[in-house]
């Protein structure tokens, strides 16, 4: 639909521009059909996010997807999530000015390790893109499919948690 | 022809295109704003029966908006046909002006706005007599009567929208006419009206048995509210209120102010949301623009310039910017406009329940509509004939803390556990509707499927604004009123126990906390509202002092 190569990395930015163009002409409320402008914004949705548009990769190259180990420090990773996210869970805010006062530290707390946290997982991300980048740059020489699982299974974990530690400091800060 | 419509909670508005322009119609009196006012039976419409609504409050329905898509009545016309009168109206006021019929429209609706609440709309739009063309989100349409003078532009933009019942914001990026919405967020429960609520509340506890009286100050104090936009102070006067006394009260800006924070404060979580969604910061935006009534407010225009560190766009009216940006889409669609296109999202997450009570998401909330997402299902017994979906909408993670959607049911060809195959495409149209197809993967025949719409348990505050008695209304708002007075005075007085435990007060304003806590205590004995309400207040005051000791000392700590 988009007119890429079938490979891992793909210019964000690039792709939008595609998309735009292509919305311009074919989008059913100017000239295109429906379902025509439907596959194409579908496809834009695969390919923009890694984990989706690895997915997608991996469903092409192979017949069955490889079962993935999570890559290391996950289950660590995991583990710390949860329970920051219990104590998330516990903590109860107050309405009056001075029982926020009272529970002041403890919101402080959870803040810090939130952002502790996010700061982990942003790092963790950009690990699996710098991967991302070097298998594309051997592509399609080398096709490591196992690590394209890893990768696949490592961005889906870290953005969920990222979006729930952002949901989490969102209302902390409220 | 088809005409662009604002189906406001406070004020409606209609317009058509005119030579590559929006133009917006004025109505039989000279005005484009109509007050989205009904009065049964009657039914009148619009400013007369505005005019009604101090000397027959129980008869005049306002803000009916609030309760699109939910289960309720009044004189015995549920919220779809209610809103088909006003939208009738407005259709009456533009033919009679252009002198021709008008059968098409472009209605617009708050962007957070649910799959049964746009249904409710165009349904509504359809008992007008209307062929609703599209279902529009509000700020995206104002985002289009903003951009409409610089199409050739590369720009981010974010559309902070507060209207009288509902708050959206969203974040935009238009490139070469191309309106692409990168993220919205909002709150359908949020606006001008809960400003007017606290404010009624505060000014005076409402008088059993006086709705007249009720009425005449809530009119009364939205018109301060207004003046207020503009002056420092505003006195709200009632002559003759009760007989012989008059009532007069005197309302000053930061008063106002001190009493709308906490709901204006509201929309801060949603526009960092949406900009995180966005996967924006600040820096990235060109641009912040407003609209909806209640963004006049000074107030509201601090906060905004506050939160995206830019002075906002005010160069559009905020009562008629979404009404034109509909007319555009409606000039789009009948080609009258070239060049521009509008792309918006689904603002809520949609999925159906899985296993456990959890929500499974099919399609996430700001993905780009219209999109289809398809899901296999198959049986999880050997020959299991059917499947109950429950499809939902939001962004928690319990099944039962969603929106429920409704149900349907697959059927399965009997066979082995896995063996049945049943495809089933969730389709959200350019208007944000869902539609479901299954498709037998065996004859590859798609059939529609129809939901059944969930029974949707009336929200106890609809009910009460609903009510065929204002007077009723307000007695049950008093009691709520009170329980949550109740509650706080306990928070506080538990927390004023506690920091003692830990502050050192001289003995001095130890005692002046203690007479202020002896005071709640008693008041909360008592069990009279008004004496609760400024005992808590007046304890409120006086432990500033010890809630900044506290957050200090654990700041030292830290």
């Amino acid at each position: 639909m988009l007119g890429e190569p079938r490979k891992p990395w793909l210019d964000a930015v690039e792709l939008k521009e595609k998309f735009h163009a292509l919305t311009a002409r074919h989008h059913p409320d100017i000239a295109g059909e429906a379902g025509d402008f439907q596959a194409l914004n579908a496809a834009y949705q695969t390919l923009r996010e890694p984990r989706t548009r690895l997915r997608h990769l991996l469903e092409l190259e192979c017949a069955s997807i490889p079962g993935a180990d999570a890559p290391p420090g996950i289950a660590a990773l995991f583990m710390k999530m949860s329970a920051l996210q219990q104590a998330f869970n516990a903590f109860k805010p107050a309405s009056t000015p001075l029982a926020q006062a009272l529970l002041a530290p403890e919101r402080w707390k959870l803040i810090r390790s939130f952002k502790e946290c996010l700061a982990v997982l942003d790092a963790g991300m950009d690990e699996l893109l710098e991967e991302l980048r070097r298998i594309d740059s051997e592509w399609p020489d080398k096709k490591p499919v196992d690590r394209l699982a890893a990768l696949c299974q490592g961005f889906s974990y870290l953005s969920k948690w990222t979006g729930q530690a952002r949901e989490a400091l969102l209302s902390l800060n409220a | 022809m088809i005409a662009g419509i604002d189906l406001g909670t406070t004020n409606s508005l209609i317009g058509v295109m005119d030579a590559g322009f929006p133009i917006l119609i004025a109505g039989e009196e000279g005005e484009r704003l109509t007050p989205s006012v009904v009065h049964l039976p009657g039914p009148l419409v619009g400013r007369a029966a505005a005019r009604l609504r101090v000397v027959q409050p129980a008869n005049t329905i306002s803000s009916i908006k609030r309760s699109m898509g939910r289960d309720v009545r009044f004189h015995g016309k549920n919220p779809e046909e209610i809103s088909a009168l006003i939208l009738g109206k407005l259709k009456r006021d533009a033919e009679r002006a252009l002198e021709q019929t008008v059968s098409r429209a472009v209605i617009t609706v708050p962007a957070y706005f649910n799959d049964g609440q746009r249904q409710a709309t165009k349904r509504a739009g359809e008992l007008a007599g209307f062929t609703v063309e599209r279902i529009v989100n509000e700020p995206t349409a104002a985002a289009l009567a903003y951009g409409l003078d610089k199409l050739n532009a590369k720009s981010k933009i974010a559309v902070f929208d507060l209207g009288g019942g509902t708050f959206d914001i969203t974040i935009l990026e238009l490139n070469e006419g191309v309106f692409h919405v990168l993220a919205t967020h909002g709150n359908t429960r949020l606006g001008g009206d809960d400003i007017d609520n606290a404010l009624l509340s505060e000014i005076e506890i409402a008088r059993e048995g006086d709705p007249l009286f009720t009425a005449r100050l809530r009119e009364a104090a939205i018109e301060a509210k207004h003046r207020l936009s503009l002056e420092e102070e505003a006195r709200i006067e009632l002559p003759f209120a009760e007989g012989e006394t008059s009532f007069s009260h005197l309302l000053t800006r930061a008063g106002l102010e001190r009493i709308a924070r906490p709901i204006v404060e509201k929309t801060r979580g949603h526009c960092l949301r949406a900009l995180a969604d966005a996967r924006l910061s600040l820096a990235d935006l060109d641009q912040v623009v407003l609209a909806g009534g209640a963004t006049r407010m000074p107030m509201v225009r601090r906060l905004v310039a506050a939160l995206f560190e830019r002075e906002p766009n005010t160069s559009h009216n905020p009562d008629e910017v979404v009404a034109l940006g509909a007319t555009i889409q409606a000039g789009i669609l009948e080609g009258a406009v070239q060049n521009m296109v509008l792309l918006d999202v689904t603002p809520l997450s949609l999925g159906i329940e899985t296993f456990g009570g959890l929500m499974n998401v099919i399609i996430p909330r700001n993905s780009t509509i219209p999109l289809k997402a398809g899901e296999m299902f198959t049986n999880a017994m050997p020959n299991q004939r059917s499947m109950l979906i429950k499809v939902l909408q939001g962004e928690r993670e319990m099944a039962r803390d969603n929106w429920p959607l409704g149900q349907f049911e697959i059927a399965f060809e009997p066979g082995a556990k896995g063996q049945a195959r049943v495809g089933v495409q969730f389709e959200i149209d350019a208007n944000g509707i869902l539609h479901v197809l299954a498709r037998d993967t065996k004859t590859g025949a798609e059939k529609i499927v129809a939901i059944q719409s969930a029974v949707d348990v009336s929200d106890e505050a609809v009910e009460k604004m609903l009510g065929d008695s204002v007077e009723h209304a307000f007695e049950d708002m008093n009691e709520r009123i009170l329980t949550e007075s109740k509650l706080k005075a306990s928070e506080m007085l538990a927390a004023v126990r506690h920091a003692f435990g830990i502050i050192d007060l001289s003995a001095e304003e130890k005692r002046k906390v203690e007479v202020l806590a002896r005071e709640v205590e008693a008041a909360m004995e008592s069990g009279e509202l008004a004496r609760l309400k400024k005992a808590n207040a007046a304890l409120d005051e006086g432990t500033q002092r010890l809630a900044t000791l506290l957050v200090e000392r654990a700041m030292e700590k830290e």
